[in-house]
């Protein structure tokens, strides 16, 4: 007896045609309708002003702030480990900050040690809490609005956050990049809630100003060991050897 | 018994079809026809990449010189001895970033952001980015500040990404070939392609190494487009104070 094909087989295969006929289209095609890249965004920038905003703290996050270790948003012990920091050190002490994008994402790196930022523009749907390991920089998805481009994060891991005020999983921030007219400053006006830290939404506006194109990166080389941490072999800890 | 369907309900079931193939194929769609810039005639290499089932192919094996073999087996000190029965190298042990082109060729993916004269390569867990300037002439090796991906500078060759890197610095840890240390004298190439309609990304590696190489190694390397619409990066903090990692 002939084997017939089932239906499924046929819904599968008559995917598969289309499928491989849309994708023989040339890669030539228009750049997507629905683009978020933000004209102007691409480059260096060295962070120039951080206004005069000051957040409203909750008491624990006041009592956390006061505590030492930091350095504003620098972790003092974290840098000492040459441990990657997060937001906002990304935005700020970490700096200067390069933004370059593409059809799908927008990525900003920082010269010092420090998580790069994903800004992603064609996720599908939000990755919930279950499937997605927080971090330090949190899960950022993008999208053009007018002359600018809204940034929403969250799902950051606990760490150190604005000036040394404490960062917790339940922080959110939005952050609006807007270009100057003649593509020399950048503003990103930003607002954070937390309610475990900050009272009411911190909002604030960090100004940028462009380093020419023919700037070239720094690598900042960071050893836990040349700080005097680190790990060591076994019985090889220079700093466990009694002097002579 | 057969099923029958009138003209309109065969077109209509068409038309399903067709939204249905639509919906599944148009992430991967959108991110095709990213890989051509209207703005250049060259390639866009932007994307998620993973590496493919059979990603290696090398043109022929390293031709190691006896300098090299002495270094891939360095002589361990005692507790570098001990560390090293139970997987842990230095590197590890002080989450030093990694590097190409050995980050670009593992399991995790690779992004790449590649916008105008400036491309970035990141390898999700613990890298250092590596920064392509497309356009600019390359340096004395001598006269670059050593880093750990080099100083890299790209140039079209029709629609072929040379992409060539010097001044390496040397760390303990994944090297220009297995643990081979970085020379000064280290020099990486990369062509890369795009195949398939963008759907593949294609690298052939030219590792030149006149200490450690009697000819240069060279091999070819494969990845495959991952979606954006499904896809983003893992990050991996990896943390040095962490006593588990010197756990054995």
């Amino acid at each position: 007896m002939t084997p017939r094909r089932s239906e499924a087989m046929n819904r599968a295969a008559l995917l598969g045609v289309l499928c491989l006929a849309l994708s023989s289209l040339p890669a030539t095609a228009s750049p997507a309708a629905d683009d978020q890249r933000l004209p102007g965004l691409s480059g260096y920038w060295r962070l120039k002003d951080k206004g005069t905003a000051v957040p409203a703290l909750t008491p624990w996050a006041q009592a956390e702030k006061s505590k030492p270790g930091h350095k504003g948003d620098v972790d003092l012990e974290s840098d000492r480990w040459c441990i990657f920091q997060g937001m906002p050190y990304v935005m700020d002490s970490a700096g200067p900050i390069e933004i370059r994008q593409s059809a799908g994402e927008t990525i900003i790196l920082a010269e010092r040690l420090a998580v790069p930022r994903h800004v992603y523009f064609k996720l599908a749907e939000r990755p919930t809490a279950d499937v997605f390991d927080f971090t330090a920089v949190g899960l950022s998805t993008g999208e053009r609005v007018g002359d600018s481009l809204v940034v929403t994060t969250d799902l950051f891991t606990e760490g150190l956050g604005l000036d040394g005020a404490p960062r917790t999983e339940k922080a959110k921030v939005v952050e609006r990049f807007k270009v100057s007219k003649d593509g020399k400053q950048l503003t990103i006006n930003a607002t954070w809630t937390d309610p475990d830290v900050f009272k009411t939404p911190y909002a604030y506006t960090w100004t940028y100003e462009r380093i020419p194109e023919n700037y070239t990166v720094s690598f900042f080389h960071c050893d836990p060991q040349a700080n005097g941490v680190g790990n060591y072999p076994p019985g090889e800890d220079p700093r466990s050897k009694k002097p002579e | 018994m057969p099923r029958s369907f009138s003209f309109s309900a065969k077109r209509s079931a068409v038309a399903a079809a067709i939204a249905f193939a639509l919906g599944l194929c148009s992430s991967s769609m959108a991110d095709t026809a990213a890989a051509a810039d209207s703005s250049t005639a060259h390639p866009n290499f932007s994307g998620i990449w993973e590496r493919t089932a059979k990603p290696m192919k090398e043109l022929a094996p390293p031709a190691f010189t006896p300098q090299a073999l002495k270094a891939l087996h360095p002589q361990l000190t005692p507790g570098e001895a001990v560390w090293a029965s139970h997987g842990i190298g230095t590197d590890d042990a002080n989450c030093h970033p990694r590097r190409q082109p050995w980050m670009l060729q593992q399991s995790v993916p690779i992004s790449i952001v590649h916008d105008g004269d400036k491309m970035i390569l990141i390898y999700e867990k613990r890298s250092a980015p590596m920064h392509v300037y497309i356009g600019r002439d390359q340096v004395d090796a001598a006269k670059v500040s050593p880093s750990l991906n080099g100083y890299s500078v790209g140039r079209w060759e029709g629609d072929e990404l040379v992409v060539d890197s010097v001044g390496f610095m040397d760390r303990p840890g994944h090297g220009s070939i297995e643990t081979l240390p970085f020379r000064p004298t280290t020099r990486i190439t990369q062509r890369f392609s795009l195949a398939k309609n963008g759907e593949e990304l294609k690298a052939r590696f030219t590792i030149s190494e006149p200490e450690y190489l009697d000819k240069p190694y060279v091999y070819d390397y494969t990845w495959r487009r991952l979606p954006y619409a499904t896809n983003f990066a893992l990050v991996e903090l990896c943390d040095a104070r962490d006593p588990d990692r010197l756990k054995y």
